[in-house]
């Protein structure tokens, strides 16, 4: 079952008419696609405005979307657009353009990454973020931090997993969720501040 | 061995968003995400997880987006149009086979030499003998007059799939009512 099953299954129950699907994917990309838009908007008080119409756009244009490419490709393609009409809108050009921007460029660093401590209570800032999941980690058991590094480092399937760590694949699925549950405590407590 | 039912709703939770679990399994917990905004909150905080560990965080993160868009989409009142496809579907096998019919009875009509508005330019056609080759210039066929009557009922039937709201002709086909100054083909 590869990582488009799940995305076809949704955008699926999407073109019947099931917008909590729509909610579904909404959730699982809005980081990724608001990262990648912030690397053209500047403003980060209109970058989630300009995420938020480009999941509409997707929502609308998602009943001609056909399955010739990865969900996740598509949508990147819209959210990409979306920036740039932004940027034309106000009369700017994009910053950079489509070739020097690649989808996951650790070393990018945002030119107005605030870190303004005044943020309103339903922003977080995303270093702040990184730093709870980081410590988190360091915090888990071994086996436990292993299996987490590698399902989300390293992609490796449970099977693959398993063999690694020499364990049943029951086992790593168990791990797994306790780490995750772990570390979602520690982020709990960060939104709750 | 444990039984799927023996994981909580949470493990499976995190078990579907890796892609392992069961297709049964995942149906059910679709189902369930569909009615539990609790789980879904839950399902995009693993997300956030797993994107803070790659790294892969834009620097600022809004807590309630995804209800904000599903807002947007409420108070636009978007209502997902799915097409009929069996009424498209069948709208495209009346078309083709209409098409498919004309074109025979196109195909099977004797050819006409009187020349019609519509007849192509003349063709230079190579003719071989028991010795040699040479080209003679020969008018090879005129286009067969239209035939009238398949002019209507492609007009008809094209009116109608348009009416019923199942979709008319192909959108390349082009459906036109020849006059003709001889109306001997009248029915």
């Amino acid at each position: 079952m590869g990582k488009q099953y799940t995305d076809q299954e949704l955008v699926e129950r999407v073109q019947k008419g099931d917008k909590a699907a729509f909610d579904l994917l909404v959730r699982k990309y809005q980081h990724k696609v608001i990262k990648l838009i912030s690397r053209y908007v500047r403003d980060q008080s209109e970058v989630h405005d300009v995420a938020q119409e480009a999941f509409i756009k997707a929502y609308r244009a998602l009943a001609n979307f056909r399955g010739e490419s990865a969900f996740y490709t598509w949508l990147y393609r819209i959210a990409i657009n979306s920036a740039k009409n932004y940027l034309l809108s106000r009369g700017r050009q994009p910053v950079y353009t489509e070739s020097e921007v690649t989808y996951d460029d650790d070393d990018f660093s945002p030119i107005s990454q605030q870190a303004d401590t005044d943020t309103p209570e339903n922003i977080l800032l995303g270093d702040e973020v990184k730093n709870v999941v980081a410590q988190a980690i360091d915090h888990l058991p071994e086996d436990l931090r292993t299996a987490i590094i590698l399902r989300e480092l390293e992609g490796m399937s449970y099977d693959e997993i398993a063999q690694t760590m020499d364990c049943p694949v029951g086992t790593v699925r168990s791990r797994l969720f306790r780490a995750r549950e772990f570390v979602d405590n520690e982020l709990e407590k960060l939104a709750g501040k | 061995m444990r039984d799927e039912t023996d994981y909580s709703v949470e493990e499976q939770l995190s078990t579907w968003m890796d892609e392992e679990l069961g297709a049964d399994e995942s149906r059910f917990l679709l189902r369930r995400l569909e009615r539990d905004s609790t789980l879904r909150d839950r399902f995009e905080r693993y997300h956030l997880i797993g994107n803070a560990i790659r790294n892969n965080l834009p620097p600022q993160i809004q807590v309630d987006f995804s209800k904000c868009v599903a807002q947007r989409l409420a108070n636009e009142n978007l209502k997902y149009v799915t097409r009929s496809w069996r009424g498209v579907g069948m709208g495209i096998a009346a078309s083709l086979a209409i098409t498919l019919t004309a074109a025979i009875i196109l195909i099977n009509r004797p050819i006409t030499t009187s020349p019609t508005a519509f007849s192509p330019p003349p063709e230079i056609v190579t003719t071989s003998t028991a010795n040699n080759v040479s080209p003679s210039l020969t008018t090879v066929s005129e286009r067969p007059r239209p035939d009238r009557r398949i002019d209507r009922f492609l007009a008809r039937h094209n009116e109608l799939l348009v009416r019923t709201g199942e979709g008319g002709m192909v959108p390349y086909v082009r459906v036109a009512d020849y006059s003709l100054e001889n109306n001997t083909d009248e029915p």
